[in-house]
């Protein structure tokens, strides 16, 4: 299968050396859940792999990838109101809409790490995500605009204001 | 950006920390589904179409059994409000008919209607010299 001169091993190829990057963006969306966000991405590999999701070469491939992976996990958080998630909810007194991160999980980090992630929890969700891709990704702030639909100026602000309330919580928290 | 370095140093450590536990791609490709949920979808449809057929013959019967007078739509003429009765005060009947000298009142057989004449005199009108 040849897409856009993208062979499916040369796909599986690119979907293993950004497999770190990918998870951490994925871990991302589905804040901060490992096993949510390893179901997410199989999902994702899985659409890429057989065609479902094509990359039409008009962005670099990480930053079409990530894109997929955003709107994968946008779809799931739909999907499960449209499954009647209370009712289910109901039915196997389960919460487990968006898990958080696993107790074991959160203990095996660093403290100043964890004080760090709930600092950049508290900013606005836009914010967070062009901090994380900017930042984390090593994207520059025209492709997160690309990635996340939004304009460069719309980017930059959210980028900049980002910034700046990320460092008045980290004074707070004394973690500069 | 070199004002940015803090951050970065913040970024880069959660990074490294994030590589420790990143499973390999194959394991994540080739992880057991989760086990379908089931389709709660179908079932809320499947309790509508239920609900539909126990209700539905229950209700064609019983507006078959309403009156057929009943179903014709009230003339607007015929039509009176249900708080009609409020305005049915006492005495009422006073106010709707023209009292005849010398008859008791409509709905008072007690009282008659009569000139006082011990009432003081009409006021004559205004004298001009």
């Amino acid at each position: 299968m040849r897409r856009y001169g993208v062979t499916n091993t040369n796909m599986q190829r690119e979907l293993e050396q950004l497999h770190e990057s990918s998870l951490a963006w994925a871990r991302y969306c589905c804040r901060q859940s490992t096993e949510e966000a390893e179901d997410l991405l199989q999902e994702v590999y899985l659409r890429v792999l057989d065609g479902r999701a094509r990359f039409d070469g008009r962005s670099s491939f990480k930053t079409w990838l990530f894109a997929v992976i955003r709107r994968a996990s946008r779809a799931r958080i739909r999907a499960r109101w449209l499954h009647l998630d209370l009712l289910e909810r109901w039915f196997r007194a389960e919460a487990h809409t968006i898990r958080e991160a696993e107790p074991a999980q959160r203990f095996q980090e660093s403290e100043r790490n964890q004080r760090f992630r709930g600092a950049l929890a508290r900013l606005a969700q836009r914010q967070q995500e062009v901090l994380h891709l900017v930042f984390y990704q090593g994207l520059t702030v025209e492709e997160s605009a690309t990635m996340l639909g939004i304009s460069l100026g719309s980017a930059r602000t959210h980028f900049a204001r980002g910034k700046q309330r990320l460092r008045e919580l980290l004074q707070g928290e004394d973690l500069r | 950006m070199s004002d940015d370095a803090d951050l970065r140093e913040n970024f880069a450590s959660l990074r490294i920390e994030d590589l420790r536990r990143v499973p390999s791609f194959t394991q994540v490709v080739g992880r057991s589904r989760p086990a379908s949920r089931p389709d709660f979808r179908l079932a809320a449809g499947v309790l509508c179409v239920l609900a539909a057929l126990v209700a539905g013959p229950a209700l064609w019967q019983s507006r078959a059994r309403a009156p057929a007078s009943k179903g014709a739509a009230t003339s607007l003429t015929d039509w009176r409000s249900p708080t009609d009765f409020l305005l049915s005060t006492a005495g009422l009947q006073t106010w709707r008919t023209v009292p005849v000298i010398g008859e008791p009142l409509p709905g008072d057989p007690g009282a008659f209607l009569h000139f006082n004449d011990t009432g003081p005199a009409p006021r004559a009108g205004r004298e001009h010299s």
